[in-house]
């Protein structure tokens, strides 16, 4: 695991910035919606199953729009023991071969999440009626974004000189 | 073969230095795509995992910690803890554990807990003579009671996946986490009188008790108002922590005013990268989770412990050696998630309580993060020490013995998890 200096320009990492804005508005929003559950069970005795709804959608956003920020700069959680102890080609060739790796799990979820809203699509939330393919809406963006940063990663990757803190920079 | 493809394929990955999200994501999803599932259960799975009430907590309970290291809170605990202990040899490494004890008891994960008062605590001891080494090791250990002590992200999450009652797993940790503060003090004393640690050093401008005890007094209620409504049921587990936020920014804007909205926004910047970080994992976990089910491994690995014994104390040793390996490995939450419906059957069988389990394998997990390669407290305090991660991994090693102890006394010991949630909650 490390700590990477975060990437600096470009309009990828300028939209990353601004779903992470997106993203901390939901978790303002997630815990006012929270708050306003339990005072409005034990102040006026009424249950709100929309504000339990509303609450876990915003989670869902919390965690896939802010996802492609940390792929852009370098901080998922990682064990980095044995590819910092790797250096020259070797060293570059296993940068390229793990970028590819996020790159194909990103491509692979959003496949998968394409098929499974074929079937998805047909149906709506419990309480708001919210049509699915709405309420997992902020789980595609942020996959097609993270998608994106990834396949900028391995371009970057494969450039020699490149470091996996520089390889975060579009 | 399923479940073993899908290990493989993880451990390899993740030590090339994937993320471990991804690595277990791609081990699940090549399995998947090799053995004709449908490719749909990748989002599918990860995303009903996360579409959950009992996760919510993890961010709200972040963003707390981070707003309370914000509010001004951790500064009065600490002065309040340094004139009642303090004095004594070795003494901030007693007030580390006793700040922490109390902190606890509003926070509910262990990095949280060293993010808010970590660098505290290691400026302190360092500016006392002590060792980077020491005040590093003690940072990490005490920090493993805040998941301990209701509330508990991790014992939330336990509590869903192995559908036991929640407030009875938060309340069963409370015991336990004095049991640990007790160990870590006990060899604090030890290593005080080897290597002749200071005690801490007065000032003329230190409050008198009584002053310092009035203004830590807001932050001490805090534990008595949550676990209070808690247990009264005017919130649930999951809204301990929104309660939890409102209280912390209540201390913060307007009793002790020394929270900026800037510092509001900077930490809730930070709580959406943790929040993304842990979580992206924990979708994962569900999808890895998800595999090992359809391979039937929570019924095979439940026969198969059965089939070797069926004393239960035996038992807890064996997932104890298990847990200890697992968390050097995996991060805890998704330990959790793959774990606790895999151990929790067989467990009940032989007659361990789930409420006991839920404490036993949280420490395990907890222990864990103070060992590589997957030790997060280990990267978390090194980076906030601002020490070689080596130091950091030489600082924890004399305080994995007391937290060892803890984990036997507590294993053994199935009254101190068992007791106050069956007293309180009938």
């Amino acid at each position: 695991m490390n700590a990477t200096q975060p990437a600096s320009a470009g309009a990828l990492a300028r939209l990353c910035h601004g779903f992470e804005v997106v993203a901390m508005v939901l978790l303002a929003v997630m815990t006012a919606f929270i708050v306003v559950q339990v005072t409005a069970r034990n102040v006026f005795d009424a249950g709100l199953p929309w504000a339990e709804e509303l609450a876990r959608y915003a989670g869902l956003g919390v965690v896939y729009l802010a996802a492609p920020l940390l792929l852009l700069n370098g901080k998922h959680i990682k064990v980095d023991m044995v590819v910092d102890r790797v250096h020259g080609t070797a060293g570059r060739m296993l940068r390229v071969v793990n970028e590819c790796i996020v790159l194909a799990f990103a491509l692979a979820f959003l496949w998968g999440g394409w098929l499974f809203m074929q079937r998805a699509a047909h149906f709506s939330t419990a309480a708001l009626a919210i049509p699915n393919w709405l309420y997992y809406l902020p789980a595609a963006v942020g996959m097609v974004l993270f998608a994106l940063v990834a396949a900028v990663r391995v371009g970057r990757a494969l450039r020699p000189g490149i470091s996996d803190a520089q390889g975060a920079a579009p | 073969m399923m479940s073993l493809s899908v290990l493989l394929v993880f451990l390899i990955v993740m030590m090339m230095g994937v993320p471990i999200a991804v690595a277990m994501g791609f081990a699940a999803a090549v399995v998947i795509g090799f053995n004709d599932m449908p490719l749909a259960v990748l989002a599918q799975r990860t995303i009903n995992a996360l579409d959950s009430v009992p996760l919510l907590a993890v961010p709200m309970f972040i963003l707390a910690a981070s707003l309370f290291g914000a509010s001004g809170i951790t500064k009065h605990l600490f002065v309040l803890i340094r004139l009642l202990v303090g004095g004594i040899r070795g003494g901030l490494g007693h007030v580390t554990v006793l700040a922490n004890l109390v902190f606890s008891g509003i926070s509910g994960a262990a990095l949280a807990d060293i993010g808010a008062l970590g660098g505290t605590q290691i400026k302190m001891m360092r500016e006392q003579g002590y060792r980077d080494e020491f005040a590093a090791g003690i940072t990490m250990a005490a920090a493993t009671i805040g998941p301990i002590f209701p509330p508990s992200i991790p014992l939330i999450i336990f509590a869903a996946s192995a559908e036991v009652s929640a407030v009875k797993v938060l309340l069963a940790g409370a015991l336990p986490a004095l049991v640990i503060a007790a160990m870590l003090m006990l060899q604090i004393g030890i290593m005080a009188r080897r290597q002749n640690l200071p005690r801490d050093v007065r000032k003329s401008d230190d409050p008198t008790l009584a002053q310092a005890f009035v203004k830590a007094f807001p932050a001490l209620m805090a534990p008595v108002i949550l676990i209070g409504g808690l247990v009264s049921g005017l919130f649930g587990p999951t809204e301990v922590a929104g309660i939890t936020v409102v209280y912390a920014l209540l201390l913060g804007l307007v009793v002790y005013r020394e929270m900026t909205w800037r510092s509001v926004v900077d930490a809730a910047r930070e709580t959406v990268h943790s929040t993304a970080s842990v979580l992206f994992i924990v979708g994962s976990a569900a999808l890895f989770a998800w595999v090992l089910t359809i391979d039937q491994v929570p019924t095979r690995v439940s026969e198969f412990m059965l089939a070797l014994t069926t004393n239960k104390w035996l038992l807890l040793l064996i997932v104890n050696a298990i847990l200890l390996v697992v968390g050097m490995f995996m991060e805890s939450i998704a330990a959790i998630l793959i774990l606790a419906p895999i151990f929790t059957p067989a467990l009940a069988a032989a007659g361990v309580d789930p409420v006991h389990l839920a404490v036993v394998v949280v420490l395990n997990l907890m222990i864990g993060l103070l060992t590589p390669p997957v030790g997060m407290s280990l990267y978390m305090v090194a980076q906030v020490a601002r020490l070689p991660l080596q130091r950091v991994v030489a600082g924890a090693l004399p305080f994995l013995w007391p937290l060892m102890a803890a984990l036997l006394i507590v294993t053994f010991v199935p009254v101190l998890s068992t007791w106050l949630p069956n007293l309180i909650v009938k």
